[in-house]
């Protein structure tokens, strides 16, 4: 007991000595993460365990795997329009889209009469923020509705700019007055213009020759560059 | 007198191929290739490093599901098998080449090399690689970080911001249930930043990370140092960029040590060279060839009969190449010092999996490059990313650019028209799952409802992985990515169509879980977005 409380008082004793040492948050952050590496407790990794004793053999396990396979494979939905854009690089964006039953029938009556082509717009606008409105810079890209994707070569005015920009879709029919009638917007997408004055040296890892990638570009893409 | 540092980084990811319902499975071998070849050499290196009481400085990036797999029960039994056969081929081979001296040199180098992985795997390390990792991160001179939980490409993940927060957190997670403690780096999977990035990062704990070289040099503001020092990103996670010189020399095809004529050829293997019936215990189903390991000859130029390899002379040449490399930063350093206002950090890093199964001799190179960078002669000092950052803790303020590492240097590889069709069918299943979890929020579940929803997310992120768009591009294994990406969306599928319609078959789900048992710590519950 005497001998806790002697420790207990060169403890306190020590600290109070040490309290008059000056830390900067720095340190103290490396301290903190040194303490943290060397002194971590040491935990032993579990597996995931099921909690059923239920018990399989391979050929279970095969015939619930096939089973699966078979009755869930991945399909796409039609009860909801969707846009979404992915970026491939500053100068191309990857478009797909699924457009109801609904319209793609409209569309199919539209398409006979050659009235109203389905249409991709894509808007480039300097904010993530800011809606869509008449002042963004917008070209259109026509499109076959039943492919359901498409690449899309950015006109060289926007991919050039230097400037971060956000791209919108809206994927629908366009009249004579190049009014849309929306299906399906899509999400934001941000990507920063190539900037071709630092004219960067583009290495990939392999040191392989460049491959390219001959996405079918037909009907040819860019109707219009506007800023309305 | 230090003029610069050098940082050296492997990362090491294998995707997560596990298949207990069959006896035998094809691409596990892909795990199997890279203990024998990559992760035991490099360990070996390490102990020769320790030994020899080289003051090093490495970093190694280890994915989730590679940490998965080398801590996993049923592929370290089968890992095991896997070696004993191949200590028995060479064995046979050590027989059938007992009247050709050269071969039969090579067939007893082969044994020794087999019977040392063997031993070491076993008896040293207990099969317990991600121990022995960790005893040498306790030495201070390894930094281990880790990637993604899946190595999900996050740049088109990205649709949603929860897709991606999740790999991120999962990743980090999966590293401190393994390691103890949280790594302070991370890997982005493929070196794929998109600006905005760096938020989920800091939020996540991470201080920095990698990208490739133009992300520094086509950053918001032009940087000072090029990519001789990282970029703050505004937030205080450090940017560091991938040296291009440095990268070339090892990647580079047509320029790259690798291809020098001592190497050992990776193309020319005894499973593809002997008779199908001698083969047939050590092959594919007895019938179909693949690579064994055992391979006689080096990389012989056009079209000359192959060489024989000389293991000798291929480790001499190891050693020429590292002067060549320390030879080459030191000019570099020289060259970079005059202009830049702060010593130089060249950062070189590597897919782990390079150095011993494509370059077989690769793990010597490396040893003789820690080894010449730690002599004390040396004017480079071998550093880690936090080690920088505690030297130069206030970096210049700038954003990277949207970049990668693969061909062209952004995206393209990941979605092209031989993967492309993969997006729509994940962002759907991430989607999916957002929502579901956000009506079962605040709910009471019983545990079999937790589990249900916990597997699909395994399931959503076992598809997520950047592996097999990779594949499907690159053109080998072509029908195994398919089918894994579709398999992981079923399953994803399944578990969501039970848990909706409240039809749960815990049978079918306890097999899900012994398929697919990684992360056994994740929990749904984390699946949301976070309000903005």
């Amino acid at each position: 007991m005497r001998l806790d409380n002697e420790l207990s008082m060169i403890t306190v004793s020590h600290l109070k000595q040490h309290a008059k040492v000056t830390l900067s948050q720095q340190e103290l952050r490396a301290i903190s993460d040194q303490i943290n590496q060397d002194f971590a407790p040491n935990i032993a990794f579990k597996a995931l365990q099921p909690a059923s004793t239920t018990r399989l053999s391979s050929k279970e396990l095969r015939d619930i795997s096939a089973e699966i396979s078979r009755e869930f494979a991945p399909a796409h939905s039609t009860e909801v329009a969707e846009l979404v854009l992915l970026p491939i690089d500053p100068t191309h964006l990857y478009a797909y889209w699924q457009l109801t039953d609904t319209q793609m029938t409209r569309l199919s009556e539209n398409t006979a009469e050659d009235k109203t082509p389905v249409t991709l717009r894509i808007y480039s606008k300097p904010s993530e923020s800011l809606e869509l409105n008449p002042h963004n810079v917008w070209f259109d890209v026509a499109i076959h509705a039943e492919q359901s994707h498409q690449a899309v070569q950015l006109p060289d005015a926007i991919a050039t700019s230097n400037a971060a920009i956000f791209y919108t879709g809206v994927i629908g029919e366009r009249d004579a007055e190049d009014h849309m009638t929306p299906f399906a917007q899509s999400n934001t997408l941000h990507y920063a213009g190539d900037n071709p004055n630092r004219q960067t040296q583009k290495t990939n890892k392999t040191g392989l020759s460049s491959v390219q990638y001959l996405f079918n570009q037909t009907p040819s893409p860019i109707i219009s560059v506007t800023s309305l | 007198m230090i003029k610069g540092y050098l940082n050296i980084v492997l990362h090491a990811h294998l995707p997560y191929v596990r298949h207990p319902e069959h006896e035998r499975f094809f691409e596990e071998n892909w795990l199997f290739e890279a203990i024998t070849e990559c992760y035991l050499p490099l360990l070996g290196v390490l102990e020769r490093l320790q030994k020899d009481k080289v003051n090093y400085r490495l970093t190694l990036s280890l994915s989730p599901p590679l940490m998965s797999m080398l801590s996993d029960e049923l592929l370290q039994s089968r890992y095991l098998e896997h070696l004993k056969g191949l200590l028995e081929l060479a064995e046979k081979e050590i027989a059938r080449t007992q009247n050709q001296p050269e071969l039969n040199l090579l067939a007893q180098f082969y044994q020794n090399f087999f019977a040392h992985a063997l031993d070491t795997y076993q008896n040293q390390y207990q099969c317990d690689l991600l121990r022995a990792f960790k005893q040498h991160h306790a030495t201070g001179q390894l930094e281990l970080i880790t990637t993604a939980a899946t190595h999900g490409f996050l740049p088109l993940l990205n649709v949603s911001e929860t897709a991606v927060r999740n790999q991120i957190k999962i990743g980090i997670d999966s590293f401190a249930n393994h390691f103890g403690y949280p790594p302070t780096g991370f890997w982005l999977p493929e070196c794929g930043y998109y600006p905005g990035l760096e938020h989920i990062l800091a939020d996540a704990g991470i201080t920095y990370f990698f990208v490739e070289s133009h992300g520094i040099l086509d950053a918001s503001e032009l940087p000072k140092n090029g990519v001789y020092a990282p970029l703050n990103c505004g937030n205080g996670v450090a940017a560091f960029g991938r040296d291009p010189e440095a990268s070339q020399q090892v990647w580079s095809a047509e320029m790259g040590y690798p291809g020098d004529f001592d190497y050992r050829e990776y193309y020319s293997d005894i499973g593809f060279e002997l008779d199908l019936d001698y083969l047939a215990p050590y092959i594919l189903d007895g019938q179909t060839r693949i690579n064994t390991g055992i391979k006689y000859h080096r990389i012989t130029g056009g079209n000359q009969a192959k060489a024989l390899y000389q293991p000798e002379n291929a480790r001499a040449k190891t050693y020429q190449h590292a002067q060549d490399f320390i030879a080459k930063r030191q000019q570099q350093i020289a060259t970079l010092n005059a202009p830049l206002n702060q010593a130089p950090i060249i950062v070189a890093p590597y897919d782990a999996e390079l150095f011993g199964h494509w370059w077989f001799e690769g793990p010597h190179w490396l040893e003789a490059v820690l080894r010449l960078a730690s002599a004390p002669e040396s004017t480079i000092q071998l550093s880690t990313c936090s080690d920088y950052l505690k030297q130069q803790p206030n970096p210049q303020v700038a954003l990277p650019a949207a970049s990668t590492w693969g061909d062209q240097g952004y995206s393209s590889y990941w979605i092209n028209d031989s993967n492309a069709w993969i997006y729509p069918l994940l962002h759907k299943a991430e989607l999916e799952l957002e929502k579901l979890v956000a009506d079962v929020r605040g709910l009471a579940l019983d545990p079999l409802q937790s589990r249900l929803i916990n597997q699909a997310l395994r399931s959503l992120l076992l598809a997520q992985a950047s592996d097999w768009p990779f594949i499907m591009k690159s053109g080998t294994s072509i029908e195994y990515a398919q089918k894994s990406i579709t398999d992981h969306l079923a399953r994803f599928n399944y578990c969501h169509d039970s848990i909706r319609k409240n039809k749960i078959n815990e049978r079918y789900l306890t097999a899900l879980e012994i398929m697919d048992n990684i992360f056994p710590d994740l929990d749904f519950r984390d699946y949301f977005p976070l309000k903005k």
